[in-house]
């Protein structure tokens, strides 16, 4: 509950240093769901301010530094909005949301797929990630480059396993996989990846130089 | 595990790094702003979510059609510079050695300091609202013109009705402090009060994410970042945060090591600091590496760097220095700071390899079992089982 600061300010007369405690907006998630389906201001702010980070980083690792970052997460949010009245449990808000982020993710390299095929867009620049520095740059932009000529799904899969680090059930339960099929496309997405990057000059030195030190 | 799975955590691991956990945090503010405004827009309640969203898309294609196609009445000239150049609504104007007056026909002025950064995001007869990307700004404001007058500086929002203030907006260490010369100026915003906080005459504030501190301005200075009154002024009132996490972290005394290099690692920045703290871990010069690490830590504690420092000085302990109680240190303090971070699996994992090494069983048993209740199918897995069978 936050307190009313300028009431306070005005009514203190001491001379000592009052210190007084405000606490952020506790909304929980069965209120903030609530609130959206109400279509209360403060609830979305609320659903922002609990998942915006958690959104932003997934994306962020997803996409690899995207320079379209903001329209994607711009465009989950507006689709955890629009499909809020879907969710029939509120209390699994918060796995919702990574769901709704994943898929929309998913979708979104999908179509950049499409578009590369139909020479809509260029390739995936090299040194993508632009607001990384130098050498971060080159590190991304290569993973980020065998990634993205992946099947999609090893693509998600290989990011939520090794740099995510998510476990293969919480990928089985975010893809909607059984814990079968998380395991096997896990190995098979290592297996894609490892094959391209033998192939990749940067990162086969890296891997041989760097990461294969016992 | 298998080699290749062990090659592929370790570039995970610095690729996770690489890429931090997101964009920086302007640009969430801008994105929570322009998420927040797409909701807050007045509509008929029987519109749902997805019409509205359309409808914005619709909307701004036709308001640019209008801006482009029709002299706005209703704006509100401004002119940049002594030179007097029409500005223009979100164009960014910097400064570097000296400030800048942006001007308004009614007298109305922003002046910016050196080496400050805004944009005027608005300027017509209900709302002027300047951006306030980094540095210093006095306001002088005329209240004839009956318009809201709004200086935006990270999450707060500093409204006024005809006034004369100063606000500076560190953008890096997100903290605002504001001066009110002359009326009053409501700031509003992060986690003020959902009424704001009142400034009248003489009152200063300075909002730091974790406190607010209200005091009088007895002198006629400008403002400062490290403005706090304590001589013969009233004790200034301070507001704390509550934070998500009332525990305090445990002071972790690090091996004391010799600095080398220790003027260049003052002045360097983020990302060669935690570019050479790297290259001297890969090359197993620990005390090098380690120097660095905490000398990041000190300078820059909100960065994401700053997070994954502790868990390098965990492996560094572990790997390198042979210091397994050491390295659980580290690895305990990553997980109380960043309980959700990229590297919360492999911490509570290598805590189990660590007090197995250290020769404390039950300790590491004690972790082993924290693990696989949480990483069943985890990296380490099959370490916490083998530990826990024993």
């Amino acid at each position: 509950m936050l307190i009313r600061m300028a009431g306070i300010l005005r009514q203190s007369t001491t001379t000592d240093s009052t210190v007084v405690r405000l606490t952020r907006s506790q909304m929980s998630d069965v209120q903030i769901v609530q609130g959206l389906v109400e279509k209360e201001p403060r609830a979305a702010a609320a659903l922002y301010d609990r998942y915006g980070n958690k959104v932003n980083r997934l994306v962020w690792r997803l996409l690899g530094a995207d320079p379209e970052h903001d329209d994607v997460v711009h465009g989950i949010f507006v689709n955890i909005l629009t499909s809020i009245e879907k969710l029939k449990k509120p209390e699994s808000l918060s796995d919702w949301i990574t769901g709704i982020t994943i898929n929309s993710v998913r979708r979104e390299i999908r179509n950049r797929k499409y578009r590369r095929i139909l020479h809509l867009v260029p390739e995936y620049p090299e040194g993508s990630g632009e607001s990384l520095s130098g050498e971060n740059q080159i590190l991304t932009g290569r993973v980020f480059s065998i990634l993205n000529k992946m099947n999609t799904d090893d693509h998600m899969i290989f990011v939520l396993r090794f740099i995510e680090r998510y476990t293969l059930g919480e990928i089985a339960s975010s893809c909607g996989y059984s814990l079968a099929t998380a395991k096997r496309r896990a190995l098979k997405s290592k297996s894609e990846f490892m094959k391209k990057a033998q192939r990749d000059p940067v990162l086969s030195s890296l891997i041989e130089g760097k990461y294969n030190v016992p | 595990m298998s080699r290749d799975i062990e090659i592929l955590e370790r570039l995970g691991e610095d690729v996770a790094i690489a890429l931090g956990s997101g964009p920086s945090e302007e640009q969430r503010i801008l994105q929570r702003r322009d998420f927040l405004a797409s909701v807050t827009e007045k509509r008929p309640s029987r519109v749902g979510w997805y019409v509205a969203a359309a409808g914005i898309a619709a909307a701004v294609v036709v308001s640019l059609f209008f801006y482009e196609s029709q002299p706005e009445a209703s704006q509100l000239p401004f002119y940049v510079g002594d030179a007097h150049v029409a500005g223009a609504e979100g164009q960014w104007i910097r400064t570097k050695q000296s400030g800048l007056p942006i001007r308004f026909e009614d007298g109305s002025r922003f002046s910016l300091s050196a080496n400050a950064s805004a944009r005027m995001v608005r300027a017509d007869k209900k709302i002027v609202r300047l951006d306030l990307a980094s540095g210093k700004v006095e306001c002088r404001v005329n209240r004839k013109t009956g318009a809201t007058w709004q200086v935006a500086a990270g999450p707060y929002t500093i409204t006024v009705t005809g006034t004369v203030f100063d606000a500076i907006w560190n953008a890096s260490d997100a903290i605002l402090n504001v001066a009110v010369t002359r009326g009053s100026v409501l700031v509003t915003g992060a986690d003020l009060s959902e009424h704001g906080v009142r400034l009248a005459v003489g009152d200063r504030l300075h909002v730091d994410g974790e406190r607010a501190v209200i005091s009088q301005n007895t002198d006629e200075d400008d403002v400062s970042e490290d403005d706090e009154s304590t001589s013969d002024n009233p004790p200034p009132t301070m507001y704390e945060l509550e934070p998500d996490n009332v525990e305090s972290p445990t002071a972790i005394q690090p091996r004391p090591v010799r600095a080398k290099a220790g003027l260049e690692m003052k002045t360097m920045g983020l990302r060669d600091l935690w570019k050479a703290a790297n290259k001297a871990r890969y090359s197993r010069d620990a005390s090098t590496a380690e120097s660095m690490l905490a000398s990041l830590r000190k300078r820059f504690p909100k960065s994401r760097e700053a997070d994954a420092s502790v868990f390098l000085m965990g492996r560094i302990r572990l790997e390198l220095q042979g210091d397994p109680l050491g390295a659980v240190n580290w690895f305990k303090q990553y997980l109380k700071d960043t309980p959700n971070g990229p590297l919360a699996e492999e911490a509570l994992g290598r805590i189990v390899d660590a007090y197995k090494r250290a020769g404390k069983p039950a300790q590491a048993k004690r972790y082993a079992e924290k693990y696989l209740a949480r990483y069943s199918d985890g990296l380490f897995a099959d370490l916490a089982e083998s530990v826990v069978s024993k």
